[in-house]
């Protein structure tokens, strides 16, 4: 039959003093991380300590035990907020990028391409009121000199910005390595300390503060193993797996042109990653694909600013009465890569048979191969030129667009950077236009077996080289004002092209070329104000979900202090107590004694 | 829900910045006046200022085209006027030639008349606008009359050097108006020549005013076995009708002139009423609602303090203020 120890009751009291100890340790620790990013809070699990059976009247208690100090999380709540918080600063990092496209663009305001164009068409204008004058000349040549600027640095702008954009995705992706290593590195310091049945609570803090700091910057999903390493993953690929980290890298493609293309993939395998949120998608996305967008869309408008303008050039006249196309080389207005016009010799073709043939875009510049199916042309016995440039038109608009100038067909690529490839399909189609209705100097290869094949020399750098061309700019008596030779009152070739200001382009979605400029700010008012609206969304989604989860793992001062006065009174009264064991203890001995 | 410090002064600082982000955009407004700064705020709206901005460019250049064709037509008009007065006082020279009491000095004296007038209506005819000679056709830059002078004087030919090129000014969407009216179909042109017997060739105006300068001065000193009288009957039969006729057709160029001018003034007052509306669509998009602008601002400040007010009472105090 037990018996209990006088002393054994001391221990009880002791028991009491040491957990309290610990359990106001914990608070003072939870209390002075009220503030640190990443702590959870934690909490002393007390128990009754293991009571001593066989007692006459039955147990008999031994005290207490803190079983351990408990770090309260919710792995839910946790990947919940890493997830919105990736999207989140995507779409922060996205808005900041369009706030910079938006300034590159500078609309609306008076000093953006928008302004220049209309002082461009103005000074048309005034050019068709006074054809003669050398000084509205000048002002023409300078205001279209301003336009091409204007086009050019907007377009540097967004090449130097997308350049800027890569340097960063490089280095976002050497900040995801950093972060992979600190996991890996902090997963065997939390597994060595688990195995000794220890609990990590600040190296899990840190782990965690890092995850989420990793969250925002790319989708990273995490398990969490038994041995207490966390598994991150990356559309399926481990990024850390236990303490090995398989580093990602940024290759940036050097094609040559201003606008490289820049991918992430896994280093060692090689596959490219998933990305689908984070800092780095944005950055992605914007460099590969939103500003290439706008760069495409600048290049067209310069193309067929220049296309259009110098069409009407070249069958005006000059102050010297000659015409802008008899010169060798010619004198068009603008020079822009990509622009040139293919023109025909005859002036008054007409066909002969019925026929047909195709027309199609190159795979690239210089490529004689065509991407897609090509578009095939039918023309009926006897067109004339203006009939076969509707037909091309009608039925091979999107590749083309045919017009017909001072008698003379002239077919013009509607993409820049793709050739157009002409093939006729039968003898018909062959009598159609074969070294008559468009300029057989253009370069002719083969295609497919077929013959005739035109291209047309283009390139993607339409907006970065617009220019006024070097006769027209050194000498503004060259602008082909007129329509007929010889006249300098006649101003009405001016009138023509400053009409071009409202005229409808096939090749534009049927817009003009002002109007085609105010649907891309449009669409980049859209997009960002799309980027305005999911930083408030997922900004509010975050704050409520950073709201529950701190409800779970957040430290309340409040809560704190109440539980330190409930250790310190309970510290007190087991103090207390062993006081009065003493006292018991002492007058046994003295009574004893 | 538990709630903690932290959630505490979180939810105070998003709140806080949402409200001085709207601050500051009403702010932007208000200082700048305009309610569109960037096209995120308002896409649809940036496209509309843009649009009215490339109307309101073009209006303004028809406006330029509408006042520079109304120089050209001004002076066609005063040209005209004058051209009428010439052609009416040579009518009235011939009047008086046959009145049947001038002898042979009289008659040199009224051809030195005529030929003064001529030399006038030379440079009536080359009238020039500031920047263009207005009946020189296309040729505006050289003067579109040059008159060609015998050794005495006398004005023995008028030629036209300019064209029948058409000007036209662009005055709106669609309307083209003719601003200029050939000199060639006004005044015409005419050549007296030197060989023997004299003729005169040419067409119009100063065709009909230098055969009447010569038949004046063949009245005056009848050549060869010519008499006085069959050149002063060829002055009332055939001279008076012309120079009548003259002096109708400017009259008719005069109206058609009138009419232009017509036009083009309503046209302008319709670009105006025009542009008057455009800038007020504009003004719509683009400009701020001051009042509502104003109203907003103030509002979110109020929210603003009371936030502030609400932030400063409530994060600081715990349990531990109340403790010791």
């Amino acid at each position: 039959m037990a018996v209990q120890t006088t002393f054994g009751t001391l221990q009880v009291g002791l028991s009491g003093l040491q957990a309290q100890q610990t359990a106001l340790n914990v608070t003072g620790e939870n209390i002075t991380n009220a503030n640190t990013p990443g702590y959870a809070q934690e909490q002393a699990v007390m128990a009754a300590s293991p009571p001593l059976t066989n007692y006459p009247a039955g147990e008999a208690g031994t005290g207490v035990t803190v079983q351990e100090i408990q770090r309260i999380t919710s792995a839910f709540l946790d990947q919940q907020v890493r997830s919105q918080q990736g999207l989140l600063s995507q779409w922060q990092s996205t808005q900041n990028s369009l706030q910079e496209v938006q300034a590159i663009f500078n609309e609306p305001s008076s000093t953006g391409i928008q302004s220049s164009l209309n002082a461009f068409w103005s000074s048309l204008q005034q050019l068709a009121d006074n054809p003669a004058d050398p000084s509205v000349r000048t002002a023409v040549v300078q205001q279209g000199k301003s336009l091409a600027t204007s086009v050019n640095t907007v377009f540097q702008q967004l090449v130097s910005m997308q350049q800027d954009l890569n340097k960063q995705v490089v280095s976002t992706v050497g900040q995801i390595n950093s972060y992979a290593q600190q996991i890996a590195t902090l997963n065997g310091q939390i597994v060595a300390v688990q195995a000794t049945g220890q609990q990590p609570g600040a190296l899990a803090d840190n782990r965690a503060q890092i995850l989420n700091q990793l969250s925002s910057l790319i989708n990273v999903t995490v398990r969490q193993e038994s041995s207490g390493a966390d598994q991150v993953f990356i559309g399926g690929v481990p990024l850390v797996d236990n303490t090995h980290v398989n580093q990602l890298s940024a290759q940036v493609a050097q094609n040559g042109g201003p606008a490289n293309s820049v991918t992430v993939a896994f280093s060692s395998a090689g596959t490219a990653a998933s990305i689908n949120a984070g800092e780095l998608s944005a950055q992605l996305q914007m460099t590969n694909q939103t500003i290439p967008s706008y760069e495409q869309q600048l290049n067209t408008f310069a193309a067929q600013l220049a296309g259009q303008v110098n069409a009407l050039q070249f069958t005006g006249y000059d102050l010297t009465g000659a015409q802008a196309n008899s010169y060798s080389p010619p004198h068009p207005f603008f020079d822009a890569a990509g622009a040139e016009v293919d023109q025909g010799t005859s002036t008054s073709y007409t066909t002969t048979a019925s026929g047909s043939f195709q027309i199609g875009l190159g795979a690239g510049a210089g490529s004689t191969t065509p991407v897609g199916t090509p578009y095939t042309v039918s023309i009926a016995s006897g067109a004339p030129l203006s009939q076969i440039a509707l037909d091309i038109n009608q039925q091979a608009g999107a590749a083309v667009y045919a017009s017909v100038a001072g008698g003379v067909l002239q077919i013009q690529g509607v993409v820049p950077g793709q050739d157009i490839l002409y093939n006729p399909t039968n003898t018909g189609g062959q009598a159609v236009l074969t070294g008559t209705g468009v300029d057989t100097a253009a370069t002719v290869g083969t295609w497919s077996g077929g013959t005739n094949v035109v291209t047309q020399p283009s390139t993607t750098q339409s907006a970065s080289t617009l220019a006024v061309d070097a006769s027209v700019a050194n000498d503004p008596a060259y602008i082909a004002a007129a329509q007929t030779p010889n006249a300098p009152g006649d101003g009405s070739n001016a009138q023509a092209m400053a009409g071009l200001s409202t005229t409808a382009l096939p090749v534009l979605n049927s817009a003009s070329l002002g109007g085609y400029y105010d649907g891309i700010i449009s669409t980049l008012g859209l997009q960002g104000q799309q980027s305005n609206q999911m930083v408030q969304n997922f900004g509010n989604l975050v704050t409520q979900l950073t709201n529950q989860q701190q409800s779970v793992s957040g430290v309340s001062l409040d809560q704190e202090a109440t539980n330190m006065i409930r250790y310190q009174q309970a510290y007190g009264a087991a103090a207390d107590f062993i006081n009065t064991l003493n006292t018991v203890l002492n007058t046994l001995i003295q009574q004893v004694g | 829900m538990r709630i903690t410090n932290q959630t505490l002064s979180e939810n105070f600082l998003y709140g806080l910045n949402n409200l001085q982000t709207q601050m500051s955009q009403y702010l932007q407004q208000l200082s700048t006046g305009q309610r569109i700064s960037t096209p995120s705020q308002h896409p649809l709206g940036a496209r509309q200022v843009l649009n009215y901005q490339s109307i309101l460019a073009r209006l303004k250049s028809f406006q330029a085209n509408a006042t520079d064709g109304n120089t050209w037509l001004d002076t066609t008009q005063s040209a005209l006027q004058s051209a009428s007065s010439v052609l009416q006082s040579a009518y009235q020279l011939a009047v008086q030639a046959t009145g049947g009491t001038v002898n042979s000095t009289d008659l040199t004296a009224i051809s030195q008349q005529v030929n003064s007038l001529i030399n006038q209506l030379v440079q009536v005819a080359n009238a020039n606008n500031g920047n263009a000679y207005v009946f020189a056709g296309y040729q505006i830059t050289q003067a579109p009359f040059t008159a060609t002078k015998a050794a005495n004087g006398m004005i023995t030919g008028v030629a036209y050097n300019g064209d029948t090129g058409t000007i036209q000014r662009d005055v709106g969407p669609a309307a083209m108006l003719t601003v200029n009216l050939p000199g060639s179909q006004v005044f015409g042109s005419g050549a007296i020549s030197t060989t023997n017997p004299v003729t005169v060739s040419g067409s119009g105006v100063f065709h009909d005013l230098l055969a009447f300068s010569q038949d004046l001065q063949n009245a005056a000193t009848p050549p060869g076995s010519t008499t006085a009288s069959t050149w002063l009957s060829d002055i009332s039969n055939t001279d008076l009708a012309n120079l009548s006729g003259d002096v109708a057709q400017i009259s008719a160029f005069t109206s058609q002139t009138g009419a232009r001018m017509q036009r083009l003034q309503t046209t302008q007052n319709g670009l105006t009423a025009f542009q008057n509306s455009v800038t007020g669509f504009l003004g719509q998009v683009q400009d701020v609602n001051m009042a509502k602008a104003m109203t907003q601002f103030t509002s979110i400040q109020t929210a603003y303090q009371a936030s502030l007010e609400a932030g400063a009472k409530l994060i600081p105090p715990t349990l531990f203020n109340f403790l010791g």
